[in-house]
């Protein structure tokens, strides 16, 4: 951050605008400001220090153009004095040399503008001299009489630049120009007799009236002048805005509409899927399920009649049967899990995994498996499909571990915006050639190589690939460390819970 | 006296085994079986060809049938006064959560998954009419 922040403009408001600009995210293709906007965005403390949205160059531009205008106001002022010299008895030759003056300062600040515009301080430091220096003009001048009293316009034409357009406030200032010739002459006729009592020691001729509401219609039109600039950085400024959440409003809206119709494919192809897996599940296992059945009615019933070898056979037709039905429903098992919308949230894992095993315990108390539960974080993710994978990891644990010596211990640790689970457990373990495939579908052991209590263990190889797929839709990971008699320590990475939240509310 | 049953499901393999399973002389159950949703609604009704059909104790149903599913057809009971009550034990090939919750929601009295063997589908249908059936007929036995 403090690379960005130039010397001396950190508090400006107009930078911290530029900044927040600068953050808006970029909304790819839609979002591309253009090279001119790109510029414009750049938190560079000349541009923004000065006048929001200009570019450096602007910048230079805008410091000289305001010093000339400064010295160019003097120009028609000096005139006005020289022409109304004789009738007001103004010493041009005390006056000449500090118009010169400040006329000089002026040109030497607009060429020196580059060097000096990046800074909102000097503008501020000149103006006090600058105040000073016209202050004794106006001494000269006349003092009090000659130089207030117009200046009372310049809150009408201030107020339209602000409010109207730049033709608006020259038409201001005119009419006001021509309002006060109008009351000049009114006074100088006669018709109109003057109030103040201090106008009453001095009554202009003609021409003194003449001059007055030429210098008048002069001034003015320099405050017109000035104030439409000041109400065209304002309305630059404001379009600048405008234009800026327009383009933005666009890009949303666009990212929306686009984010819409992805949503709309997706439910459509998420909708021919389903039937898909509707037609699967009649076709295959609704016969599968009828086989399994007249196959098990028959081994109850006809039991005593059949020959060994026919037991045998028929066993093996329950058992076949038993292990498609099965693989089908882990497969639809793992179809519903995984298609199923959930609005992720913040998951306490403690609670995951005390559910998991409020659903094991008919295995843990057969098997009088002691579990260890450490302190658990909460996570960020989606609550049905964590608590698979932690009923899976868990249900795999108690599944493989020796009847009554058999201890799983579940803990976890916070890593680098991450949480790590551990599941580990002291069952058969499994050969380091193993450790890639148990997470691809239909991989598994082979059953032969992995008995527990001299039993073989039966699966589909559909859990662990389901555990996989979750935890890497959560953007995490998943992997084994064991050794064949060495029992498992199953890792699960995920997203920690706080750092989901710090990150949405900075 | 044994109780009747209407089994609905469009598998005759596991209509054939439903039928077996419950024709020991000792089963509570008569079982009567059709196959298509428009046929429990006929049997139900009384309608031809089921003129003679008795009133089930309960119905056994599959989700999914040719002609419309489990839901549909608990919609259609519902809005029989005679049938509103009848217990239903719908059965699901998929066991879909999805599936369940619909089941649920058009008034079914259980939704579960089709069992894998003759033992858990015997105690599955036994103990659903212990539960939702049976004292039905006690009280229409004292009746």
């Amino acid at each position: 951050m403090a690379r960005d922040e130039p010397l001396g403009v950190t508090t400006s408001p107009a930078w911290r605008w530029n900044r927040r600009a600068a953050e808006i995210p970029d909304l790819g293709g839609h979002g591309t400001p253009t090279p001119r906007r790109e510029a414009r965005v750049q938190p560079d403390g000349a541009a923004s220090a000065t006048w929001p949205g200009l570019e450096p160059a602007e910048v230079v531009t805008e410091a000289r153009r305001s010093m000339l205008m400064a010295a160019a106001a003097l120009v028609p002022y000096l005139a006005c004095a020289w022409l109304a010299a004789d009738e007001f008895g103004i010493r041009m030759r005390q006056v000449v040399p500090v118009f010169a003056g400040v006329v000089a300062v002026d040109l030497a600040l607009a060429a020196s503008a580059p060097l000096w515009s990046s800074s909102r301080l000097m503008g501020v430091i000149y103006g006090c001299p600058q105040v000073l220096m016209l202050t004794v003009l106006l001494y000269f001048l006349g003092g009090l009489r000659a130089g207030f009293l117009v200046l009372i316009y310049a809150v009408t034409i201030f107020r339209t630049a602000v409010l109207g357009s730049a033709a608006a406030v020259f038409v201001t200032a005119n009419v006001a120009a021509l309002a006060f010739a109008a009351l000049a002459f009114l006074e100088v006729s006669g018709s109109l007799p003057s109030q103040a009592t201090f106008a009453l020691a001095w009554q202009p001729g003609p021409g003194q009236a003449a001059t007055m509401g030429f210098a008048t219609w002069a001034v003015l039109n320099l405050v017109a002048w000035y104030a439409s600039r000041c109400g065209y950085q304002l309305r630059h400024f404001a379009a600048e805005l405008q234009d800026r959440v327009s383009e933005r409003t666009a890009a949303l809206t666009a990212a929306n509409a686009e984010l819409g119709d992805k949503a709309k494919a997706l439910e459509e192809k998420q909708a021919e899927l389903r039937t898909v897996v509707d037609a699967v599940t009649h076709e295959l296992k609704n016969p599968t399920n009828a086989i399994l059945l007249t196959a098990d009615l028959l081994r109850e019933r006809e039991h005593a009649a059949l020959s060994a070898e026919g037991r045998e056979d028929l066993e093996r037709i329950v058992r076949l049967a038993a292990g498609t039905e099965d693989m089908i429903r882990d497969l639809l098992r793992l179809f519903e899990i995984t298609s199923a919308f959930e609005a992720p949230g913040r998951v306490d894992l403690g609670v995951l995994v005390s559910q998991a095993l409020d659903n094991l315990k008919t295995q843990v108390a057969a098997k009088q498996v002691q579990v260890h539960v450490g302190a658990l974080p909460a996570v960020w993710g989606q609550p049905r499909k964590l608590g698979h994978v932690v009923t899976n990891l868990l249900g795999n644990a108690v599944k493989y571990v020796p009847r009554g010596r058999g201890r799983v211990e579940v803990t976890a640790q916070p890593t680098e915006g991450a949480v790590l689970l551990r599941v580990q457990d002291n069952g058969i373990g499994i050969r380091q050639a193993y450790h890639q495939r148990i997470f691809e579908l239909f991989r598994r052991v082979p059953a032969e190589e992995q008995r527990v209590d001299g039993v073989e263990v039966a699966g589909t190889g559909v859990g662990l690939a389901v555990v996989k797929r979750i935890v890497e839709a959560h953007a995490g990971t998943v992997w084994v460390e064991s050794q064949p008699g060495a029992g498992s320590r199953f890792y699960v990475r995920l997203p920690a819970a706080e750092n989901r939240l710090a990150s949405r509310h900075p | 006296m044994t109780v009747p049953v209407l089994i609905v499901d469009d598998n005759a393999g596991f209509l054939r085994v439903v039928r077996s399973l419950f024709a020991e002389p000792a089963s509570p159950f008569t079982v009567y079986t059709v196959e298509t949703g428009a046929e429990a609604l006929a049997f139900l009704a009384r309608l031809p060809p089921f003129t003679d059909a008795p009133r089930p104790a309960f119905v056994v149903l599959d989700f999914r049938l040719p002609d419309m599913n489990a839901p549909a057809i608990l919609g259609r009971l519902a809005a029989q006064a005679d049938l509103a009550t009848l217990p239903v034990l719908v059965l699901s090939q998929a066991g879909w959560e999805s599936e369940a919750a619909e089941a649920a929601a058009a008034g079914a009295t259980r939704f579960r998954a089709k069992p894998s063997g003759v033992r858990a589908l015997h105690d599955l249908v036994v103990d659903f009419w212990k539960e939702h059936a049976h004292g039905d007929v006690d009280s229409a036995d004292r009746g």
